[in-house]
């Protein structure tokens, strides 16, 4: 049962970042709530002081142009944006990251902002945004920053976001009109599964339509907090994507990216083992997917 | 046309509409006047001693109206051994032990006071492992189990944690495996497993001034939980009344008193004010109950024809801190280990052993799942070994009308040969191979389970069935619906019996004073036990209504006849039909019985004449049960061989049903029965670290969601071995329905990887190598 706490619900995001400053410690920002109801939940006394942001104005909605590409509010709910022609059509590997998010009424709760300021390793958001070189603005008393989401995190479970700040949107470039993208999530169930794996991959190709020219790889629970595949990535600028064996030799390099644990969820041995298989059949899936005009 | 009129066609379940709308009261949907909120405080160790309690602070705290420690209620339960207190007294034995209560106003108020209560407990090694426990240098759960009072039909052993030891002995096993061709042997290990049934333990309960204690709680068997009560707090059995609201589910897991002590402990010193004490979920995980783990080493010997000789089994089963029914689980396992195959040489010792672990108990199918799936891979394994087919090798063997069975009796109404054929048949077995690649690179396999099992016998039920004067009728009963589907079942029977509409017929809610006696909601017994009570119930009340009739016709009762169907007629001296008659699906309109004297039929059922115990060392007996049970599954799985992910495609499922009473009901069992037995097979366990339970929550625990459900399933319901002393020849589905789930899926990944499956749940990572393997052999071909 949840212990008592006082609610508080900002109106602006100057009163939101002066209540966050002000209960420090006693104090935690809510949006849709389902990771931190879901821990206050268990008895202990968490916090005295709820901060509600999702009804502030600028938190809200989703905005596209093609010019100024895409800006999701962070208060906006992973079924908002999984349900978005937009970016169902330009930013498919976004979908098909949050629609493996829990339920359809966790879907309905939990925001793309929580989802980020959680910090999970395993957050299913994070990884396609990754690839999709999004950016958070943020704002804080003093003003508003932006930070590119690959340098959010900070450690694990951890942000850059100070004592004051908060998280307002999330924008996204417009991707390449031809670009291939996927997301694998491996876990044991097929829904309310916190990712033991997940895998991301953003890719472009030359005009050949085989020879790879850009290459971002995003891999969640495989590293303490959300991490881009470098060296992976750079492994495959030039290669020719459509040469299998050339694709899974990928196998070798990951773990210089990836360094999976071992816990009681999973073997650290078997993660291993399916990095080096799943990465290089992620990159095969998005090439696959790629659009060609 | 079928010679019944409503047995035999598909019902819906009465309390459908209820649960559908969210209209049911479930217990915790109960407030009574006065009503005071109790929460627990609780071992954060597995293992421990308790050195000091103190509750001076919680006492003081606001709201509060008493509190609990174990010293003020050292009374005992355990059905088989009773070696439970009501609260943690001087020891710990696992994560999650009630040590102390409180009662207050609220239930912030209730939870704020535990916090208060200051525990200090010296640590012990936690016996973590069944097989360390049975090693003489291992630490001990219970210090002398023999000295807690028990059942004689077990034998617990001082000094050990050993709660008992069952054997069983059939023919010269040594002797068949010296003659034997062929000689498998293997280890297999199940995890333990949770219920997790929708709805968690909770009670309410209440002592009036009189000392009348009244239980408000989800029981599956009523009568089982007073009994335990009665004979903890020494309070005659009239003294104490439960109540059981719709059920969420139990699966076994409702089957132990579990919230009831702790709620009737607080009520004892609340004045009179009922107490409520619910579990939450992660309670529910540590304190509840759990399908024990367990440990098979099994040995097989096989003549080169395929005819199984022989086969021998040690078994540890980890059943907890506490013994609860978890001898019967290992008792009703190991009598059908050898699978339901002609074997003449069975040698088994099974033992039920104490860790300091969640309570094991029953969970639907008491062992045989587990069990089956030991058996059915050792046949997969002889068949293996011998180049044999697996079907045909379980068709040599299989159980036949008049065989021996493995407690020496002679069997009889035995449809395992049936069931086998038609779940092969159904997945097209004959010449399809076991093992495949598809075209997109996925592993495919095949793979057959069997089983068989008993009901527990001796055993006893009654019903009542009350007319009313239009027609309508109420039939009471204490047998629980807990989803198998009693309360449609039924009320078919009396529909069928009296000729009245099904519409018309109501069900009561069971309660220990007003609704008969009964023995317990397990083991697949209601049709079979009730269904034959209600039959006799059925029987008097045709009696009674015969004789109301004659005496307003004024007619020699003796030529009335009670027609099927349900029409009443008038016959003359020569016996003919004099042309009067009454129909009872129209006496709300004729008006027969209006007013008349009052129309109660009663019937019992009991099983003790039928029933000759065995022997105590070779289980050898004329006859153990009131029934056996038998089915088969055919499964088809498809594996990833990128992540080892296995999907299971296709499951046919075919039971020995005996007579379907309701083939609505049966598919409904089926359906759920196949999901739960696969989510078993793939995906739940507990994972302990040193005693301490690590997902004991609904995103660790993984029970199949929708998404994970997505199996064709294909029933089949096999009718051609009636049990003669059945309601129209039924047996029973509710556990069947998963008994040979689990080993059909496993024997399925066996075959399509080439390699034994020795650990279930199967995970990636026990087969990921494998599937690798076969791949790799599949591209040198
Ligand atoms: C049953 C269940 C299943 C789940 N399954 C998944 C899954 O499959 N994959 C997955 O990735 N996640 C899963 N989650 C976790 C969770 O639903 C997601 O992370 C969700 O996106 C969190 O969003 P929220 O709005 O509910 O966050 P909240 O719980 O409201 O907040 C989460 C954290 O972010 C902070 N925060 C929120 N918004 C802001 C902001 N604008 N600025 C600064 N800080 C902020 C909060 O202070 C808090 O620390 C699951 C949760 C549950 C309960």
């Amino acid at each position: 049962m949840i212990a008592r706490f006082d609610y508080h619900v900002p109106a602006s995001l100057d009163e939101a970042c002066a209540l966050k400053k002000e209960y420090g410690n006693t104090g935690i920002v809510v949006a849709g709530g389902s990771d931190v109801y879901a821990k206050m939940h268990l008895g202990d006394h968490l916090y005295d002081h709820v901060i509600d942001i999702k009804k502030i104005e600028d938190m809200q909605g989703i905005r596209w142009s093609e010019t100024e590409g895409l800006s999701l509010g962070a208060a906006v709910t992973h079924h908002e944006i999984e349900r978005h022609p937009v970016i169902k059509e330009r930013y498919d590997v976004l979908v098909q990251g949050v629609r493996t998010i829990g339920s359809l009424q966790v879907r309905n709760r939990g925001t793309i902002g929580g989802n980020i300021c959680t910090a999970a390793p395993s957050a299913d958001g994070i990884g396609p945004l990754l690839v999709l070189d999004a950016s958070c603005v943020i704002h804080g008393l003093g003003g508003e920053r932006t930070v590119p989401l690959k340098d959010f995190f900070t450690g694990p479970k951890q942000t850059v976001l100070a004592d004051d700040e908060v998280l307002v949107r999330v924008t996204v470039p417009t991707p390449a009109p031809s670009y291939g993208g996927a997301y694998f999530k491996y876990g044991r169930r097929n829904a309310m599964e916190i990712a033991l794996l997940g895998i991301s991959v953003y890719l472009e190709v030359a005009d050949d339509g085989k020879t790879c020219s850009a290459m971002r790889i995003a891999l969640g629970t495989s590293a303490p907090i959300p991490i881009r595949a470098q060296k992976t990535e750079a492994y495959y600028i030039g290669k020719d994507l459509s040469d299998r064996q050339v694709v899974e030799a990928a196998s070798s390099i990951i773990l210089e990216d990836a360094s999976p644990r071992n816990s009681w969820r999973a073997d650290g041995e078997f993660r291993r083992s399916l990095l080096k298989l799943l990465v290089p059949r992620t990159v095969r899936t998005a090439y696959g997917a790629l659009t060609r005009e | 046309m079928s010679e019944y009129t409503v047995i035999g066609k598909p019902a819906l379940r009465k309390d459908s509409h209820d649960k559908v709308t969210g209209s049911a009261q479930f217990c915790a949907d109960i407030t009574l006047t006065g009503m005071l909120h109790g929460a627990v405080l609780r071992s954060k160790v597995p293992h421990g001693i308790i050195k000091s309690i103190d509750v001076s602070a919680a006492k003081e705290a606001e709201g509060v109206r008493a509190v609990v420690t174990g010293e003020e209620v050292p009374y005992r339960l355990g059905r088989s051994i009773m070696d439970q207190t009501f609260l943690a007294i001087d020891k710990v034995r696992h994560e999650g032990e009630p040590i102390a209560l409180v009662a207050a106003d609220t239930l912030e108020q209730a939870y704020a006071a535990v916090r208060m209560i200051k525990v200090d407990i010296e640590p012990l090694p936690a016996v973590n492992d069944v097989l360390e426990a049975m090693k003489p240098e291992s630490a001990l759960v219970h210090d002398r189990l023999e000295d807690y009072w028990h059942v004689d039909t077990i034998r617990p052993v001082n000094g050990t944690n050993i709660y008992d030891h069952f054997t069983l002995r059939k023919g010269d096993v040594d002797k068949a495996f010296a003659e034997a061709d062929v000689i498998v042997e293997n280890e297999y290990d199940c995890a333990i497993l949770h219920h997790a049934a929708i709805e968690n333990h909770l009670a309410i309960a209440k002592v009036d001034g009189s000392g009348k204690i009244t239980v408000w709680s989800p029981a599956q068997s009523p009568y089982y939980i007073r009994g335990e009560l009665s004979r903890a707090l020494k309070v005659p059995e009239n003294k104490i009344r439960v109540i059981v609201p719709p059920i969420g589910g139990g699966f076994g897991g409702k089957l132990e008193a579990r919230a009831e002590q702790l709620a009737i402990a607080l009520a004892m010193k609340t004045h009179g004010r009922p107490v409520k004490v619910a579990f939450s979920r992660e309670e529910d995980f540590l304190a509840g109950t759990v399908r024990a783990g367990v440990h098979f080493k099994m040995r097989t010997a096989a003549r080169k024809d395929g005819k199984i000789l022989a086969v021998e089994s040690t078994n540890w089963w980890d059943s907890g801190a506490y013994s609860t029914i978890s001898p019967t689980v290992t008792l009703k396992a190991n009598v059908i280990l050898a699978g339901p195959y002609e074997v003449d040489n069975v040698k088994m010792d099974g033992y039920c052993v104490a860790t300091n672990k969640q309570l094991g108990t029953a969970q639907r199918g008491f062992g045989v799942a587990e069990a089956s799936y030991a058996h059915e891979q050792q046949m997969d394994a002889v068949a293996k070994a011998l180049g044999m087919d697996p079907y045909e090798l379980r068709m040599k063997n299989v159980m036949v009308d008049g065989c021996k069975g493995h407690t020496g009796e002679k069997m009889f109404a035995v449809g395992i040969k049936e069931c086998l054929k038609e779940a092969a048949e159904g997945l097209g077995w004959e010449g399809h191979p076991t093992s495949w690649i598809t075209e997109d690179g996925k592993i495919r396999g095949r793979g057959l389970g069997t089983f068989m099992k008993f009901t527990g016998t001796p055993s006893y039920t009654s019903a009542t069935i009350k007319l009313n004067f239009d027609g309508s009728a109420v039939v009471s009963y204490s047998t629980t619906e807990l989803g198998q589907g009693v309360g449609i079942v039924i009320p078919q029977i009396v529909a069928e019996e009296l000729g009245i509409p099904l519409e018309l017929i109501s069900t009561v809610q069971v309660d220990t004073d007003h609704t008969p006696l009964d023995k317990t909601t397990t083991s697949s017994r209601a049709t079979y036990h009730l269904g034959n009570a209600t039959i006799k119930a059925a029987e008097d009340a045709r009696r009674q209504i015969c004789q109301w009739v004659a005496f307003k016709w004024k007619t020699p009762v003796e030529r009335i006849e009670f027609k099927k169907g349900g029409i009443i007629v008038q016959l003359d001296e020569q016996g003919k039909p004099t042309g009067k008659q009454a129909r009872m699906d129209e006496l709300a309109k004729n008006g027969l019985i209006k007013n008349g004297e009052p129309i109660l039929g009663y019937g019992s059922y009991e099983t003790t004449n039928i029933w000759h115990k065995p022997d105590p060392e070779t289980y050898q007996t004329e006859r153990l049960t009131a029934m056996w049970f038998f089915g088969a599954n055919a499964a088809e799985v498809e594996i990833d061989p990128d992540t080892a992910k296995i999907r299971v495609v296709k499951v046919v499922a075919a039971h020995d049903i005996g007579k379907t009473l309701n083939p609505l009901g049966c598919l409904q069992q089926v359906e759920g029965g196949v999901i739960m037995g696969i989510g078993n097979t793939l995906l739940e366990e507990f994972i302990h670290r040193d005693g301490y339970l690590m997902n004991g929550n609904m995103v660790d625990f993984k029970i199949p969601t929708s998404m994970d459900s997505d199996v064709e399933i294909e029933m089949r319901l096999i009718e051609s071995s009636p049990h003669p002393e059945g309601p129209y020849g039924a047996k029973g589905i509710g556990e069947p329905a998963m008994c040979a789930t689990q080993s059909a899926v496993a024997s399925a990944v066996a075959h399509a990887l080439g390699v034994p499956v020795v650990h279930v749940p199967i995970k990636g990572e026990h087969i990921l190598a494998a599937c690798r393997k076969r791949l790799e052999e599949a591209n040198d071909r």
